[in-house]
């Protein structure tokens, strides 16, 4: 169970949290949602531990696993060697993971030998073969083609069904809302009117 | 650097202009006692490799050189890290470093020779503290390039701290280190000579100040030029295949 209670977070004078609880299970999948600069990667980061000042408390599994905005790979160190350091595999499991994603043959690729979709597909790899309890993914499929990103769902989805973790993903389109999460969280710009912050809407 | 296959004809072609122009001047000069040309310095060479006396002083200065590089890299790597990633520390420690980097080669010697005495400690001291204060810039520099996604991303996988050195900040601080390391040989090997030739009995810059004060430039080329010799081929043999072999993947 991952509970996250935000009741502020502002960066200088401007807040961009305000005010979002939420608790995940197991083998839930939350969406976050919401227009450019809501406070969407804010709030991942805040979930993941990367940026602790914020007033708040959130109580998160030992074992994350994330999907950043750009794949985040160590350019030095081929696919499987990515895996295996990232997710404390061995060998063996880090290639079987890359075949669950169809990276099969290019364990000794360096990243900068992958496309952009096989960096991404790489990246998904890594944070699956970590085996987290909770997973978090920033815009994972942001700036992939169509049909690309057609597949990358499929592969999610098809992920996410064998291994039963908690996973919070960001995304701007509602269509990858709708076909992986089991929740959706929308944020809203603050509204200068009613005085409130982001207002988070559960559906 | 990709391997040009025409590179080591021309390297030969470049050095052998300048022994042409070498000789030139002495045959211009037409004084052997003042430049001597190569055919004459090449037999003092042989001569005094032969009587092993080369050799040893040689091993003398290489292992100056050897030791000081070594404290210099470490301990300018080390500090160089901590004023890279810390703002305080860097706040705090910037003046000391521009004292030091002000300071003249010279003063770091004599001074050494004249607090710790004239022995092995002090010189290896004198020239390791000329060269702190350059890898302390250069690996700086390195560590405040280091890209915060990736330390965001060994973070959230929890990377041990030796993983998060070794696989994710080392490789991106190779061509800072491979930076420093390369001028700090060439600095340090000029300044191991200043430091024999002013209070140490044996090394190259030893000799050198022997036959300066008998006034023989045929000796003091001899030992010049083998001892440049030596420092070429580690450059060649040992350094540039490290370079290589760590930016490897930038290439692939």
């Amino acid at each position: 169970m991952i509970t996250v209670d935000v009741r502020e977070k502002r960066f200088g004078d401007a807040c961009i949290l305000r005010d979002l609880s939420f608790a995940l299970d197991a083998g839930e999948t939350l969406a976050i949602t919401g227009p450019s600069g809501v406070g969407k990667t804010t709030l991942l980061r805040i979930v993941a531990g990367l940026d602790p000042a914020f007033e708040g408390r959130v109580a998160r599994p030992e074992r994350l696993a994330m999907v950043f905005q750009e794949p985040t790979l160590l350019p030095w160190r081929s696919a499987r060697d990515n895996l295996r350091l990232a997710a404390h595999v061995d060998a063996e499991a880090a290639d079987r993971a890359l075949a669950e994603v169809g990276l099969e043959g290019k364990e000794g690729h360096y990243p900068s030998q992958l496309s952009l979709g096989q960096q991404r597909r790489l990246a998904l790899a890594r944070a699956f073969a970590a085996r987290p309890e909770l997973l978090l993914m920033d815009e994972p499929f942001v700036s992939l083609d169509a049909p690309i990103v057609e597949d990358m769902l499929q592969l999610t989805e098809r992920l996410l069904a064998a291994h039963r973790v908690a996973t919070i993903f960001v995304t701007h389109s509602p269509m990858e809302a709708a076909r992986l999460a089991t929740r959706t969280l929308r944020l809203d710009r603050p509204d200068a009117a009613s005085g409130g912050g982001p207002s988070p809407s559960a559906s | 650097m990709a391997a040009d296959p025409r590179r080591p004809g021309i390297t030969a072609l470049s050095l052998a202009g300048l022994l042409a122009f070498w000789s030139l001047l002495a045959i211009a000069g037409g004084d052997p006692e003042v430049l001597p040309p190569p055919w004459r310095v090449a037999p003092l060479i042989y001569a005094e490799a032969a009587s092993g006396e080369l050799a040893r002083h040689l091993v003398a200065t290489l292992r100056r050189v050897a030791m000081a590089y070594v404290i210099a890299m470490s301990l300018g790597m080390a500090i160089g890290m901590v004023m890279g990633l810390s703002r305080r520390a860097n706040q705090w420690l910037d003046p000391w470093l521009i004292v030091f980097l002000n300071l003249p080669a010279l003063v770091t010697i004599v001074l050494a020779y004249l607090w710790i005495g004239l022995n092995e400690v002090a010189a290896v001291m004198a020239v390791a503290l000329n060269k702190i204060p350059t890898v302390i810039v250069t690996i700086r520099e390195g560590a405040r390039a280091l890209d915060p996604r990736l330390n965001d991303m060994a973070r959230v996988f929890r990377l041990s701290r030796l993983e998060k050195l070794r696989h994710v900040a080392l490789p991106q601080l190779a061509p800072f280190i491979a930076s420093a390391g390369r001028s700090g040989i060439a600095l340090i090997w000029k300044i191991v000579l200043v430091v024999e030739f002013l209070g140490r009995s044996d090394g190259i810059g030893f000799k050198i100040h022997l036959y300066f004060q008998l006034f023989d430039v045929g000796m003091v080329f001899a030992y010049a030029i083998s001892f440049i010799a030596v420092m070429l081929l580690i450059e060649a043999l040992v350094l540039q295949p490290w370079e290589a072999r760590a930016s490897r993947w930038r290439r692939a």
